[in-house]
């Protein structure tokens, strides 16, 4: 195994903060606490190179200077790579952050080490794998010793769980295949919290998401309104392919279009929607209120997807895009979304 | 009440002239089979036997069931359909073949989510079986009736053709269950725990059938945990894969084995309250209140709370998990998660507050651990089994 170690100027042995806009130094093999690194690796693996910074160097253009120091260690080729730790050093532990962070976009398995209190793990923790150390470099050998195990465990393809690893949360979901069948899981849940004993959710509450609606439009008889709905209403053939579960695509149609229909969606019943679209796709009544001066006009498009198990990132891309295609137009325009 | 089941546990299945055994093995006539569906159904029907070394990924399955017959009362068929008598079902023999699942397979006609069972991959409940893939040829016209009329030809088939079985005596085993005894008092050590058991009908290819009774307007109803073991329930919305249960975990199904199988031991095994999902909020509402009722009128101490679908449905299951607690009642659900492709949306639509104790099935959305489907491309979870609603898989999510 290839390791490549990314620490700062001072536990790179270059010196202590008047050494700090120190610019990026690459030096052969293990160099301060990367040599304790390479002793606990053995013959299981060989730190290639040390990538050293000064701090100021780095936080003087965070972004650009991180991937000037991600380009170095990837000359060496590395299977992993370790920065830090940073203890509770802020800059040291923003400079972490960020080089563990590009790393991981570019596929490498790298991990970072700083204090829980560390200002830059709120701003890294869920951005890339950052293993918690203590405050002060007492602990230096427990945290090189956790972010090694890490690292070779995601080298080897192992499963990364939270009761086998420390590492602070990353904020996502992961597969895991257990021990026992859910049903198991489940009925012994049941009965260590009937009987008033611990137990452990497997699915944590997390805050819940909160939108704020647009302000009402001032004058509906001035306004153009864009009809759109997440109930599936497309042409015959489905000419945009839009999929009935977890959709990625929305489609954009003209009225002519409504001489036939059908439902690209999976959650309904769609034969109510199919006897009739307008149940789904209220166009009648639209169509009333721009005859009787309700409203001022009528877009002269649908929009439409199937809201059916669609991630909410993926929900919000679509808005911003069908926003941007209802932008082309000018006037004041609202939106009535139907859903199913 | 008690229900005698006698399984049949071949080490192997082949294809043969006759159905029977050769030692362990046994034989299917695959030729009878497709003969007595195609002069029932007047279409052509595709059968084979699929092998779990075969290593094929079986696709668009429309439901999967466990190959069964019912010895007594005879009357019966092995799995309750529209039309036939039920009188008498969760009691009796019934026998079930183990290692070997009839799947129903088919493109279209309701198929929105087409589900796949890659075989012979360990990590999935049913991929250890052979599987007997039973593919009419649905035309446009194909409506839920002929599916109905193709599930009863199968069940007469099956009724006909597994009794007659005479396994070697090393390939049988035989349980008995008994109606767990309402309770009566409490105990501390062993818990009272039901099962709310949320089945999703919505019409047309999305509805389930309980003592072939359609279940879109059904109303909360205390169940024996007997009856649905002897394949009260039958799945025909299986056409959504991820978020549907097919037959096949309703009949053998792992959470009332489980339940049972602890009844007795470290709890007691109370009642099944089988109830579905309405459209609208302030039904669902009611609803949750009305299973939480009917859970404090027969003194559970605590309930798993299982669903299919959905956003939709985790609403329910949210709705009833607040109410059963607000009635004093521990309550634990087991849930699908959508977390998106790379786990980093929010898995569930809502979460109640009171919901601190849930296991995950797994996410529905993730593309499959180290799966590839034909041309190369990315499994997800739509596989039948993976995310199991009634927690038959190992999978399930953790944090991050």
């Amino acid at each position: 195994m290839r390791l490549v170690h990314y620490l700062n100027q001072f536990f790179g042995q270059v010196g202590g903060e008047e050494a700090a806009d120190t610019a990026i130094l690459v030096r052969a093999g293990a160099v301060g606490p990367a040599r304790a690194v390479a002793a606990a690796l053995g013959n299981a693996g060989e730190v290639v190179a040390t990538v050293i910074a000064g701090d100021n160097w780095v936080n003087a253009d965070l972004e650009a200077r991180a991937q000037l120091i991600c380009d170095a260690v990837m000359e060496h080729s590395p299977d992993v790579v370790l920065a830090g730790p940073a203890f509770g050093a802020g800059r040291y532990g923003v400079a972490v952050g960020e080089v563990v962070r590009q790393l991981t976009a570019r596929g490498c398995i790298a991990v970072g080490a700083m204090a829980p209190d560390n200002p830059a793990r709120a701003l890294y923790a869920s951005r890339g794998y950052l293993v918690p150390c203590d405050p002060s470099v007492r602990g230096m050998s427990a945290a090189l010793s956790d972010m090694m195990r890490l690292a070779i465990a995601l080298h080897r393809g192992e499963a990364v769980t939270h009761d086998r690893f420390a590492y602070y949360p990353r904020g996502r979901r992961i597969m895991l295949r257990h021990n026992a069948p859910a049903a198991e899981r489940v009925i012994a849940l049941a009965v260590a919290k009937a009987r008033g004993g611990t137990y452990r959710t497997e699915i944590p509450r997390r805050a819940s998401l909160e939108w704020v609606a647009a302000p009402p439009v001032a004058s509906l008889a001035d306004t153009i309104v864009v009809l759109a709905t997440d109930g599936g209403v497309v042409p015959c053939g489905n000419p945009d392919r839009i999929e009935a579960s977890m959709a990625t695509k929305w489609g954009r149609y003209p009225w002519e279009a409504l001489t036939c229909l059908e439902i690209s969606h999976g959650g309904y019943d769609r034969r109510f929607a199919q006897e009739d679209p307008c149940r789904v796709l209220p166009w009648d009544g639209l169509e009333h209120w721009r005859a009787v001066g309700v409203i001022g006009g009528v877009f002269p498009y649908w929009y439409t997807t199937a809201g059916n198990a669609t991630a909410p990132s993926v929900c919000e891309a679509m808005a911003a895009q069908i926003l941007s295609d209802i932008e082309a137009i000018r006037g004041q325009v609202g939106v009535l979304l139907t859903s199913t | 009440m008690a229900l005698t089941i006698r399984r049949y546990r071949p080490e192997t299945v082949a294809a043969g002239p006759s159905n029977g055994w050769r030692g362990s093995q046994l034989v299917i006539d695959l030729t009878q089979l497709k003969a007595h569906l195609e002069a029932r159904m007047h279409i052509r029907v595709h059968v084979e036997l699929v092998p779990p070394e075969s290593g094929r990924v079986v696709r668009d399955i429309r439901d999967l069931w466990q190959v069964r017959a019912k010895l007594a009362p005879a009357a019966l068929l092995p799995y309750a359909l529209p039309g036939q008598p039920q009188d008498g079902r969760g009691s009796g023999v019934t026998i079930v073949v183990e290692r070997l699942a009839l799947c129903i397979s088919g493109e279209g006609a309701g198929n929105v989510t087409p589900c796949m069972l890659p075989m012979g991959d360990p990590s999935l409940p049913l991929s250890d079986h052979w599987l007997l893939e039973v593919a009419p040829a649905i035309g446009p016209a194909w409506d839920e009736s002929d599916e109905v009329r193709m599930k009863t030809a199968l069940a007469e088939w099956m009724q006909a053709a597994i009794p007659g079985l005479q396994p070697p005596p090393g390939c049988v085993q035989e349980e008995t269950w008994q109606e767990p005894a309402p309770t009566a008092s409490r105990h501390p050590e062993r818990p009272a725990i039901g099962h709310c058991y949320l089945v999703q009908s919505q019409g047309s290819f999305r509805r389930t059938f309980f003592q072939g009774s359609p279940c879109d307007t059904l109303r909360p109803t205390v169940v024996s945990p007997l009856v649905i073991m002897d394949g009260a329930l039958v799945s025909n919305n299986y056409v959504v894969c991820a978020n549907r249960n097919p037959t096949y975990f309703h009949a053998e199904n792992p959470l009332l084995r489980g339940l049972l199988q602890r009844h007795g031991q470290d709890l007691q095994m109370a009642s099944v309250v089988l109830f579905t999902a309405p459209g609208d909020e302030a039904a669902k509402r009611a609803t949750a209140a009305e299973v939480a009722q009917i859970a404090r009128s027969q003194c559970w101490d605590a309930a798993v709370v299982t669903k299919e679908g959905g956003g939709n449905t985790t609403v329910d299951l949210m709705l009833l998990v607040g109410a059963l607690e607000a009635e004093g009642i521990s309550a634990v659900g087991m849930v699908n998660e959508s977390a998106g492709p790379q786990g980093d949306q929010p898995p569930l639509v809502v979460h109640h507050p009171a919901a601190d104790a849930l296991v995950s099935t797994g996410n529905v959305e993730a593309v499959w651990p180290g799966g590839t489907d034909a041309s190369g491309g990315a499994l997800t979870a739509w596989i039948a089994g993976a995310t199991s609603l009634l927690g038959a898989g190992q999978w399930g999510c953790v944090e991050d």
